[in-house]
This record gives C-alpha cells, sequence and structure tokens, in this order.
C-alpha cells in the first residue's frame, strides 16, 4: 500500500507529476514573505535551514519542469494557491514561467574535486568550470524535455563583441551547449582519471576562458509550439551547498556574489559550519577581503525564523501536506478521510476516577500545609472554575490549576506562623487562571498521572518544530495506525488522544536511540541535561514559568567566549544544532539581561516531556553543560 | 487477493486490535520481501491467501494465535537471494580448497601458492582437472557457472550426477585438449571432483547404509562413486571429492561425516571431503524446548492420510526431523507436516482434523 508519508525526500518522486500535488504553499509563502522578485533574483541569495526543512523542494519548486507544470495547471484546485505564490514572487506570468532554473546538487564528485593534488586556483578552475557547463547543460536539458526546439530558443547577451563571447560561452544557443559539453567532458576526464593528471596537462586544459554565466543574461524562447516570445530569466540554484568543503564553498560564494553576474543564483545549505543562522550570516560578512554586506551584496531567506508566525505558518502547511498526502492513499480517499484533524481526537477523557480523587486529596493537603485558608481556597476555585469552566475542561485539569494557584499564593503573601491563627492576606500581586496556568496544570499531570499531553493536530505539527521531515516521520506513526483501523473496518478510526500521545513519545525516544551523527552521543547528553533541568524547573508546585521551560539559558557574554573556553562543546553545540537536536537563540532578552538560550528541538522536548511554547528557560553556565558532555573541569 | 482484504481477514481471524498496526507492517513486509516468492504456490494464489486457509483450519483461537506466533518467530525461510547469495560464497572455499592441495602436493605453505608462478600454474592445472556436478537441480548450477565465468569452463560443469559414458569421453576429450593448448604438463585426468547440492536435512538423500542393495550403501554419493568406477581411467589416483551443501542441519552433519569415513574405507581411491555452506543449529528445530505450544499443536493437529509410503508420518517431519525450514522453491519434508501437508479434499470419509498447508509442498516422491 502506497503511502507518501514514507517519501519524506523530494529527490525520492520522480517527476514534477508527482511532486507537485505534495507541496503546500504555505512554507513557500512564509519562506518568500518580506522578499520581492527583484531582491532574490539580481543578487546571490542564501536559503539555510536544518536538514529535512525543505530546502530542496524549495528549490525543486523553481526548476522549468516544475513551473511549466504550474503553469498549465494554474486553474486546477489542488495548485492554485501555490501557482499564486509563484505567480506574486515573478517565476511565472501570464504566458509562462519567467525563470529558467538549473538546481545543481552538491554531490560527491564536485567534493571529491577539492582532493585532488592540485594548486588551490587549478582547482577552483576545475570546479567552477564543472559549475558553469553543467548549469549550460541543464538549462539546455530543461528546455528540450519541455519539446522547445532548438530554432524557438534565442539566447540574450551582454554586449560584449561576439569573438570574446564565442571564447567565454558561446554567442548562440548551439554554440553554448556544444562548449558545455566539451567543457564538463574535459572536466570530468581531469576528475575521473585513475592517475592524476600532470600540472602541466591541468594547465593546457584550462588556459582556454569559460565563463557562460557572465554572458548569459536571459533566453528568448517560443513556448508551446507558439510564435509567442517569452523572456526567461537564466538561474542558478546551487543545492546541499553544506557538502561542500569550506574553502570550496568560499570560492563558490566569491564566484557567484559578483555584481557583474546578470543571473539569478541561490545558494541552498544548512548553516552546519556555524552554530546558528545569525553567526552564519555574521561569517558570510566577514569572509572575503572587501567584506560583503547583508542586503547590499547578498540576501539570506531562513526556512524557520523561529516567530510566530513560522508556528501559524508551519501549522498550515503541515495540514495542507497531510491532507495532500492523505488524498494519495486510496484507503483514505475510499473512505472519504483526507483530513488529518478529522482523524485525531483533540479532547482527552483525563486521568481515571481513582487518580481524581488521589490528586483532590493532593489538593486538600496542599491547603492544609501551605495554611490558606478556606474561603481563599474558594475564592481560587471560582477563578479556576471561569476560566476553566468556560474552556469546558474536566475535573482533574480544574484540581491541577487549582493547586498551582494555592501554591503561588502561598508565594505571594508572608510566611505564616506555625502555631499562630490562620490569616487570609491578600496576595502582593493579583492571581489570575490564565492559559499558562492551564498549560502548566496538563503537563503536571502528564508527568504526575500520565495523562495524554501530546495529542490533536496542531500538537501534531509542532511536535516537528518547524521540520517538514521530522513532521512527516511522526505523522507516519498515527497514519499508519488509523491505516489499520479502517483496514479492519473499524466504526470509529479517531486516534484518541492516549493513542496519540503513546505514538509520538515512541516515535521520538526510539528516534534519538537512532541517533548516529558525529557526536551523537554527546549531543544526547547535552539534550538530557538540559531536558531534567527543564523538567525540574516545569515541575515546580506554583509553576512560575506558566507553560513550562525546555530551554538552557546562558549570559550572551559567556556564550560569545565559548568557542575558546570550551571549544568541544562548542563542536558538540553545531552538530546538536544541525541535526536538530536544538535550536541556539543567540539573544533574548529578559530580566534586564541578554542571554543565548539553547532550546531543545521537537523529539528531545517530546522525550523528557516539555511543552513547545517558547521563550521559558533554565538559567545555567557554561561550564555545567560542558560538564554534562563529559568534559572535565579544569 | 486485496491485500486490504487480506488483512482484515486476517485481524479477524486473530482477534487483532490495537497490535494490528505493527502486525500489518510486519506482514506487509515479509510476504513483499519473502513469502509472495514461494513457488509451491497456486496460480493466483499468494501468501496471504495461504495464511488465511492455514490460520482457518484451527477451530480454537489459541491455537491460531500459536501458529501465527511461530510463523512470526521461528520460521526459517530461505529465499532465492539467500540462497544465491550461498552459491556466491562457494567459490572462495573451492579456490581455498585447491589451493592446499597444491601447497600438500608441492610441499610449500599455502600462502605462497599464488605468490609464486611454478605453484600458480599448478594452481591452474588442478582447478581445469576440477570437475563440477550438481546433484540435484537445487544446486543452482547455472548461478555457479555464471558467477564463476572466466574461472572455470562450461565443460566442467556437469547438472546432474548420473553422467553418461559419451559425456565422461567428451569431458576428458575436452581436458586434454584445454592441456594441450596450454601446453602444460599434465595428465588429461580429473583430480577434483565436486558434488554440490543445495539442502541436507537428514543426509539420508546423500548417503546411508543399505543392507537391500548389492554395495551394502544407498545415496547419491556412493551412485556416484560406484559409478565413476567405471571410469577411473578418467580419474587422478587418489581422486578428491569434495561435497558440498548450501544449507545443512546440524544432525546432517553428525551423520554424514562418520559415513562418509566409513564409506572412503571401502573405497580408499576416493578421498572424499564433506563440507557445508550454513549449519542450521538445533535450536532452530520445533521441540518442546524451542517452542513448546507450537511442538503441542503440530502433536495435536495431523491427519495421517497425508501420509505416503516413502514418507510415513510426518507430524514432526520426515523421518521425524523436525525443523522449521523453508526453501523458496520447495518445503523440504523433514520441515513438520502442519506447515507443508495437505489432505486430499476428496479423500472419505472426512479426516477429523484436516490439514491446509501454509507452504504446500510439491512431492517427489508419489
Amino acid at each position: 500500500m502506497y503511502n507518501p508519508f514514507r517519501k519524506r525526500a523530494s529527490e525520492n518522486l520522480p517527476n514534477s507529476d508527482a511532486f507537485l500535488p505534495l507541496v503546500s504553499h504555505a512554507p513557500v509563502e512564509y519562506i518568500l514573505q518580506n522578499h520581492s522578485g527583484d531582491d532574490l533574483l539580481e543578487k546571490l541569495a542564501f536559503l539555510l535551514g536544518t536538514p529535512g526543512s525543505g530546502k530542496t523542494t524549495f528549490g525543486r519548486l523553481f526548476e522549468f519542469e516544475s513551473l511549466m507544470t504550474l503553469h498549465h495547471m494554474v486553474t486546477n484546485p489542488s495548485f492554485k494557491n501555490l501557482a499564486k505564490v509563484l505567480s506574486d514572487f515573478g517565476a511565472i506570468s501570464e504566458s509562462g514561467p519567467s525563470i529558467l532554473a538549473a538546481r545543481l546538487p552538491m554531490d560527491a564528485e564536485y567534493r571529491e574535486i577539492w582532493e585532488l593534488p592540485y594548486d588551490e586556483s587549478v582547482k577552483r578552475g576545475l570546479f567552477l568550470n564543472l559549475l558553469q557547463s553543467r548549469c549550460v547543460l541543464t538549462w539546455c536539458n530543461a528546455l528540450s524535455d519541455q519539446s522547445v526546439a532548438d530554432n524557438a530558443i534565442g539566447i540574450v547577451t551582454t554586449r560584449q563583441s561576439p569573438g570574446a563571447l564565442g571564447n567565454i560561452g558561446g554567442s548562440s544557443f548551439e554554440e553554448l551547449r556544444s562548449n558545455a559539453v566539451e567543457f564538463e567532458s574535459t572536466v570530468y576526464d581531469v576528475i575521473h582519471a585513475l592517475v592524476p593528471r600532470s600540472a602541466n596537462q591541468i594547465a593546457t586544459m584550462l588556459t582556454r576562458p569559460y565563463d557562460p554565466l557572465s554572458c548569459v543574461t536571459g533566453f528568448a524562447v517560443k513556448l508551446d509550439h507558439t510564435d509567442i516570445v517569452t523572456f526567461l530569466k537564466p538561474m542558478l540554484i546551487v543545492d546541499d551547498a553544506h557538502e561542500l568543503h569550506s574553502s570550496q564553498f568560499s570560492s563558490l560564494t566569491d564566484f557567484l556574489i559578483r555584481r557583474d553576474l546578470k543571473m539569478a543564483r541561490w545558494i541552498l545549505t544548512r548553516y552546519d559550519i556555524a552554530v546558528s543562522a545569525n553567526e552564519w550570516i555574521q561569517d558570510q560578512s566577514t569572509e572575503g577581503q572587501a567584506g560583503r554586506q547583508l542586503g547590499r551584496d547578498f540576501t539570506v531567506l531562513l526556512t524557520n525564523q523561529g516567530d510566530l508566525a513560522h508556528k501559524r505558518a508551519f501549522r498550515n502547511a503541515a495540514q495542507d501536506i497531510a491532507s495532500r498526502y492523505l488524498q494519495e492513499m486510496p484507503i483514505f480517499m475510499r473512505s472519504r478521510q483526507t483530513k488529518l484533524s478529522a482523524l485525531l481526537a483533540d479532547t482527552c477523557k483525563g486521568i481515571s476516577p481513582s487518580n481524581v480523587e488521589k490528586l483532590r486529596g493532593k489538593v486538600n493537603a496542599d491547603i492544609q500545609s501551605l495554611r490558606i485558608t478556606e474561603e481563599r481556597a474558594g475564592k481560587l476555585q471560582t477563578l479556576v472554575d471561569s476560566y476553566a469552566g468556560a474552556e469546558n475542561e474536566p475535573e482533574d485539569i480544574k484540581l491541577a490549576m487549582l493547586r498551582i494557584l494555592l501554591h503561588r499564593y502561598a508565594k505571594r503573601t508572608p510566611q505564616q506562623e506555625l502555631f499562630a491563627e490562620i490569616i487570609d492576606a491578600e496576595p502582593k500581586r493579583e492571581l489570575s487562571a490564565d492559559a499558562g496556568v492551564m498549560s502548566a496544570a496538563k503537563l503536571h499531570l502528564m508527568h504526575e498521572f500520565g495523562r495524554p499531553y501530546y495529542y490533536g493536530a496542531d500538537m501534531l505539527a509542532d511536535s516537528g518544530n518547524g521540520n517538514i521531515e521530522q513532521f512527516l516521520r511522526t505523522a507516519d506513526e498515527l497514519i499508519t495506525t488509523i491505516e489499520s483501523k479502517l483496514i479492519r473496518k473499524k466504526q470509529n478510526c479517531l486516534l484518541s488522544a492516549e493513542e496519540q500521545h503513546r505514538l509520538i513519545k515512541d516515535v521520538a525516544t526510539n528516534t534519538i536511540e537512532e541517533w548516529d551523527f558525529p557526536m551523537h552521543k554527546q549531543v544526547r547528553m547535552l539534550i538530557d541535561f538540559i531536558g531534567m533541568k527543564a523538567v525540574e524547573v516545569s515541575m515546580t508546585p506554583n509553576a512560575y514559568l506558566d507553560h513550562g521551560a525546555n530551554a538552557y539559558g546562558v549570559l550572551r557574554s559567556d556564550f560569545q567566549k565559548m568557542r575558546v573556553d570550551y571549544p568541544e562543546l562548542t563542536t558538540v553545540l553545531h552538530f546538536a544544532a544541525a541535526y536538530n537536536a536544538l535550536s541556539i537563540i543567540p539573544s533574548y532578552h529578559c530580566k534586564n539581561e541578554t542571554w543565548t538560550l539553547f532550546q531543545l528541538g521537537g523529539y528531545p522536548i517530546i522525550k523528557h516531556g516539555l511543552p513547545f511554547n517558547k521563550g521559558g528557560f533554565v538559567e545555567g553556565g557554561m561550564r555545567s553543560l560542558f560538564t554534562a558532555i563529559g568534559g572535565a573541569v579544569q | 487477493m486485496n491485500e486490504q482484504l487480506a488483512l482484515k481477514t486476517i485481524s479477524e481471524l486473530l482477534k487483532w486490535d490495537s497490535e494490528a498496526r505493527d502486525e500489518f507492517a510486519w506482514l506487509k513486509l515479509l510476504s513483499t520481501y519473502k513469502y509472495d516468492a514461494y513457488e509451491g504456490y497456486e496460480p493466483g494464489m499468494r501468501f496471504y491467501a495461504s495464511l488465511i486457509g492455514w490460520l482457518k483450519q484451527f477451530s480454537v483461537m489459541k491455537d491460531r494465535k500459536t501458529a501465527y506466533a511461530f510463523l512470526k518467530q521461528h520460521l526459517v525461510f530461505f529465499s532465492r537471494q539467500e540462497i544465491t547469495h550461498l552459491v556466491h560464497r562457494y567459490w572462495p572455499l573451492v579456490q581455498r580448497t585447491i589451493v592446499k592441495a597444491v601447497a600438500d602436493d608441492m610441499g610449500i605453505p599455502t600462502w605462497k601458492v599464488m605468490a609464486e608462478s611454478a605453484s600458480r600454474l599448478e594452481f591452474d592445472i588442478q582447478l581445469r582437472q576440477s570437475l563440477f556436478v550438481g546433484l540435484s537441480d537445487g544446486a543452482k548450477m547455472d548461478v555457479f557457472r555464471r558467477d564463476n565465468e572466466g574461472r572455470i569452463s562450461n565443460e566442467q560443469t556437469v547438472v546432474a550426477h548420473e553422467i553418461s559414458e559419451k559425456k565422461w569421453s567428451s569431458m576428458q576429450g575436452k581436458l586434454a585438449k584445454a592441456i594441450k593448448d596450454a601446453k602444460w604438463n599434465a595428465q588429461p585426468v580429473f583430480k577434483h571432483i565436486f558434488l554440490i547440492d543445495d539442502f541436507t536435512a537428514s543426509g539420508t538423500s546423500l548417503i546411508r547404509e543399505e543392507l537391500e542393495e548389492e554395495c551394502g550403501w544407498d545415496g547419491k554419493l556412493p551412485k556416484f562413486i560406484i559409478q565413476a568406477k567405471d571410469h577411473l581411467s578418467k580419474l587422478s589416483d587418489p581422486c578428491q571429492v569434495h561435497v558440498h551443501h548450501y544449507i545443512a542441519t546440524k544432525f546432517s552433519e553428525g551423520s554424514i561425516l562418520p559415513l562418509a569415513a566409513k564409506f572412503q574405507g571401502q573405497y580408499p581411491r576416493f578421498k572424499i571431503d564433506p563440507t557445508f555452506g550454513l549449519l542450521i543449529d538445533e535450536k532452530f528445530n520445533v521441540s518442546p524446548e524451542t517452542c513448546k505450544e507450537f511442538y503441542d499443536l503440530i502433536t495435536k493437529h495431523y491427519d495421517p492420510s497425508v501420509e505416503t509410503k516413502t514418507s510415513k508420518c510426518v507430524k514432526y517431519g520426515y523421518k521425524e526431523g523436525l525443523l522449521s525450514v523453508v526453501l523458496e522453491h520447495n518445503t523440504p519434508n523433514n520441515t513438520v507436516g502442519l506447515i507443508w501437508a495437505e489432505t486430499n479434499d476428496r479423500i472419505e470419509p472426512k479426516p477429523a482434523t484436516p490439514m491446509t498447508p501454509l507452504f504446500r509442498r510439491r512431492t517427489r516422491h508419489m
């Protein structure tokens, strides 16, 4: 039985007919927000994201085949929103695509050039010749794949002499292609030679200039066998650029940042080489002798900006993607169950009656031990009832909320004498029952009584932590269970809160167990340390952090010294961030200080039973983190 | 059979609830990866349909669960790829065997054989003086031959162990021509004979003492040797006979080794060397120690009408082999009967416990 949830990587989908129906417009719209086509198509743009955050999907969307399919299917309801986002961006016009993109994944072949025993300038020449020739050939293939005849293609070039044009790229489409074939074959011959060519041989091979990307400014093409000439802006999308050697990456950036290039050029990469997107941008800005300026010389797009808008966009995207995937699964189509939220229970029956009684006993015991008057407890109960009652929450939630308020009241009033009469003092700050208290109550009930916490479509989307691949992996577990219910023709195929919670916990725990990326053991130790600290703080009886904590905060000034003070910790954090174990928020203002937060990723949050809400953190120092990964304190 | 309907039926037969999710995943994986490829199914039939029929024969739920648990935890199914892998693994053993023979003949250590030109030449000669004989169609001589193209020639492989006079002469003639063409100083005689088979459970197909036979022996190995005695001029003295099974049970190893030694005592011209690619440990047998509930089930769920004169009682498998093994092309009769035995539905009166197979066996001996 076909299950697209297991495809995950867009590379596994063979063509645009299989690929586009599974693409949601929401993440594309989010990435492109605040950026115009002019901005992104005129200068070098980087798209940064963690593994599985949708970089390749984004790049593949701009390939000519995808744009042509979208142009032809623009009235199809499944593609309407996506086509609109791309039209607004300027990638599609009424007459067809406006961009001719070549997406080149930086596979091992490119990386191996840097391992050859030549000077860096020679390796750079080989690398750029291969990149440029492949780019040109990808353009040519993209057009011929759409049945555009060679005589229906004209190239628009910079104003250079025909002789120069012929030499550096080609003055006609045919010449451009034949030059590309020749240069690709030359480089291929060098990099795949069993015995490396001598430096002299290489020097002879590289004497002829080749720089087609600097001379081609566009293509004038007659599409769909009509006589209407469409102008296509050439574009190069360098995918998976993190696979390159760091100095190779710098060479690539130096080459593509040139202002004389009139084509669009994007680099899609993880920010592996830095611990955060901000630091990555800072590194790029200081690279090169002339210096580069964000905005002036290059633009940066992020798949996740860590803001509320992203959370909303991601929830929408997750729902949209899940619906598209479910429509591809015959069993769900036949039973007309293609809306994820309709398959997941969003309410929970709560803890057992005996546990409710146990909880009530704890509340009463707290009233006694905290020396709170019956009248005050009644007032707090009224606060809870008015809030939780409106939300229609069950008894266990109300009791847990009351318990938190009792402890908050005790903290906000002067300590009472043990043998004196109980005084009903007014609290220093007014108490209220709100979403924060309710969220804390649910968290407390999960840890104390095993009440389900991770359930409902929004919680499932949040578990992805902004990462589509992670969301799909978790969703797959739930969908497979629902599928088994549908096969058995169960009347009620709704997945209960208990089932969802159990499955989500299992997938998170198992995934963390299966980690095998570099330094995964230390990363596991790190997230376990942060997780345990966060649970400790979140479980304080008065829940002073409301929703709870899921991050560890150190003073920004300490963090800035990390590379010098704790180089091993820097490496561990680098891999933790690159593989979604945690994210680093470099500047977070709280209590009149600037903090750097290490916020746990989706699966570590679930493993330790923490909330997804951002902002709650445990204060600490770098040294504790260093000790947690097994580092010896000097 | 529609997969969705099949899974639903299986889940009803086993009364699955929340466990259905994981069981469906397991069934989908194993049916695709292995069981659907079983060659004993009737046309149009696949694993799911067979499993449904197999489970349905048990009227008690506990028995169905026991049978399914056995399938999941105990059954050993060798797929075609796995057997082919064992065929691939045989060449290194052949090479080591000849290297050792050369080293012994020349009185040098084995590591020198391929390093020095004289011994390397002797290796090439002895390899050409080798004959590879399939003892059954399971020997996969086609795979073995293609796998070793460039090492051995077509004239060195024979797919059946009963070789005609004409074939013997032809093979020797081609060996003589090869030696002459290569200008080797060697006799046109076969020095190594490799007898190859896929599987042995009891070892009796290969060799057994049989008083009714004139020579006192029966089985493929004695038959081959006795036949080869008529062609001694085509064989070296001594002639090494290497008998190899891709898969064998520990029990068969224990049976074959002493019998082969005893047989060799009577035919000293032949040096018999039994080898095994993969030995199946007795812990994979169906016994009260390994899987008691299934053992009890095979004891009580049995129809004697499935027996033949040759097989006799197959409740615990032929000769009480107690095996839990299925090969992709057929199920060995030493495997417990409940896996493969089938009651003839035209038999009258109807038996009390008719048997339906999970992996239907194609019988050679009627």
